[in-house]
């Protein structure tokens, strides 16, 4: 007998097709068509690999030991498959897997890189080199330490969001003792040049970190290559559950931190507490997959990712931020000139996009990581950043496309700043007067 | 099992998932896999694909039935039936 086979989940978003009147999403566009949003953001989050379900599902039926009871099977069980799982994510960027320890994501993980370096190497250096266009926690957590005492350097980056290595170079310090760089950024998707950094960073014996949230798995990284000593990955970014994440941490040369949570000295003591091995194993899964899958998926996506950029730039006055060479293709952002994003995203109920991080795109700012591009509020606030994944499909690019042109121009008819563009006039010649 | 008659059996499977992106990408990676391995002869390797289909077969058929039993709202691009 099979009791559960036909119940339904309750969440809002997710109703048996009968019954889902009451769904927010149920604004059917087409007669004749579903209702639900093409998801487009796949720099917030993918959707869970049903593979990598597959590979949970038994934790949370049966395997329910602490992999750090030695004492009988259950936790036997549970440790092996913590062990394999942390393989199969070292395996990725070619580390070892005593050098992966695992967190909460990869927000706990900038912040067990910044913070425990700082921390432990405070007493001598005091002195931490990141970029502008860093995600929100690292901005935030390079702030906390400027308020203990600790002096950063904040790089900023040219038009197309690279950082300079000379001005890289010539930043660090005698007390330098950590430069963060994130290796695929979340907005724009450019890939920074990690291993002429991590050079520098060697030469000039200063740890390098970076945060891989974006690129873990999606670009090829060697972690020994590349000369990196701490790296953030996340979990949820590669179709595994939300959560969870790691933070590579160097042996040889070896990388001293101090722990950010304390107890029973699990992950080498650098991150206490009972791991979760229903997540770790998920997360090891969807790794082992990215490295099964790396070249269909990124032969996949690159080809969605080149039709979509072209299509979209051929509407007059878009153009794409950031590098266009060193990028990774999941990640397109446009910007729209004469149209205000959000109204564009309002516009467009049926696809589920972003303007930006999911962090910050609550607040309608105009984005930092644009602006540190150069690019002035009115285009950083036109601004649509597409996220293309391994279940992205043709027919989901052919609908976008078709619905991005049609609205873009439906709402540049109603802008009379387009209009005064088509008649010639130069908007900055305006004067425009305040009430 | 032949290699026709399991390829046809994965399609299958992969038909069942009721989310529309799921299915999609399992039918795109079930006739890509079918079409780099058709010319495959050597013994040993045939054995690890086969061995590797079966096991994916497995997996497969118990996610399409989750899938079946936590559904959502069609997607726009999905026509309804």
């Amino acid at each position: 007998m099979s009791p559960t086979v036909n119940s339904s989940a309750d969440a809002s978003s997710i109703t048996s097709p009968s019954s889902s009147s009451e769904s927010t999403l149920t604004n059917a566009t087409r007669d004749g068509f579903g209702g639900r949003p093409i998801y487009l953001d796949m720099q917030a989050t993918t959707p869970t690999d049903p593979r990598v379900l597959d590979k949970m599902l038994p934790f949370y039926t049966g395997l329910y030991g602490n992999p750090h009871s030695s004492t009988h099977s259950y936790g036997w069980e549970t440790e092996a498959e913590v062990d394999k799982a942390r393989a199969h994510i070292a395996n990725v960027i070619k580390a070892d897997p005593k050098e992966i320890i695992f967190t909460s994501g990869a927000t706990e993980s900038n912040n067990m890189a910044l913070k425990g370096v700082a921390h432990f190497y405070g007493k001598t250096k005091r002195h931490i080199i990141t970029t502008q266009t860093e995600h929100k926690c690292v901005l935030d957590t390079a702030r906390h330490l400027q308020d203990e005492g600790f002096s950063v350097t904040y790089l900023p980056v040219d038009a197309m969001g690279m950082v300079s290595l000379a001005e890289l170079e010539a930043a660090i310090r005698k007390d330098t003792c950590l430069v963060s760089v994130m290796a695929v950024n979340n907005e724009i998707g450019v890939i920074q040049p990690l291993a002429e950094i991590g050079k520098i960073c060697r030469k000039h014996k200063v740890f390098f970190h970076t945060d891989a949230a974006q690129a873990f798995g999606k670009i090829e990284i060697d972690v020994n290559a590349c000369n990196i000593d701490l790296m953030s990955i996340s979990s949820h970014k590669i179709y595994g559950p939300k959560g969870m994440g790691a933070c590579f941490v160097r042996r040889r040369p070896r990388v001293r931190l101090d722990a950010l949570v304390n107890g029973g000295g699990q992950e080498r003591g650098l991150r206490s507490g009972t791991l979760a091995p229903p997540l770790i194993a998920g997360f090891g899964e969807a790794a082992r997959l990215m490295t099964e899958e790396f070249e269909t998926d990124n032969a996949h996506i690159k080809r969605l990712s080149a039709k979509l950029t072209s299509a979209l730039l051929e509407i007059p006055e878009t153009t794409l931020n950031g590098s266009s060479v060193h990028r990774h293709a999941g990640c397109v952002n446009i910007s729209f000139a004469y149209v205000e994003g959000e109204s564009l995203l309002m516009a467009l109920k049926d696809i589920a996009l972003s303007s930006g991080s999911a962090c910050t795109s609550a607040s309608l700012e105009p984005s930092y990581v644009l602006h540190a591009l150069g690019k002035d509020d009115a285009l950083a606030h036109s601004s649509i950043r597409f996220g293309i994944g391994r279940f992205t499909t043709e027919e989901e690019m052919d609908y976008v496309i078709k619905a991005i042109k049609e609205r873009v121009e439906f709402l540049r008819e109603m802008s009379p700043l387009w209009e005064m563009v088509q008649e010639g006039i130069d908007l900055n010649s305006i004067e425009w007067s305040g009430h | 099992m032949s290699a026709v008659s399991l390829y046809k059996n994965l399609l299958a499977t992969a038909a069942k998932f009721d989310n529309y992106n799921f299915r999609s990408y399992f039918v795109r990676r079930i006739n890509e896999t079918y079409a780099a391995n058709r010319t495959v002869t050597d013994a040993a390797e045939l054995n690890a694909i086969f061995t590797k289909a079966n096991l994916d077969a497995n997996t497969l058929n118990r996610q399409a039935s989750i899938s079946q039993m936590y559904t959502a709202e069609k997607l726009v691009v999905e026509k309804l039936t």
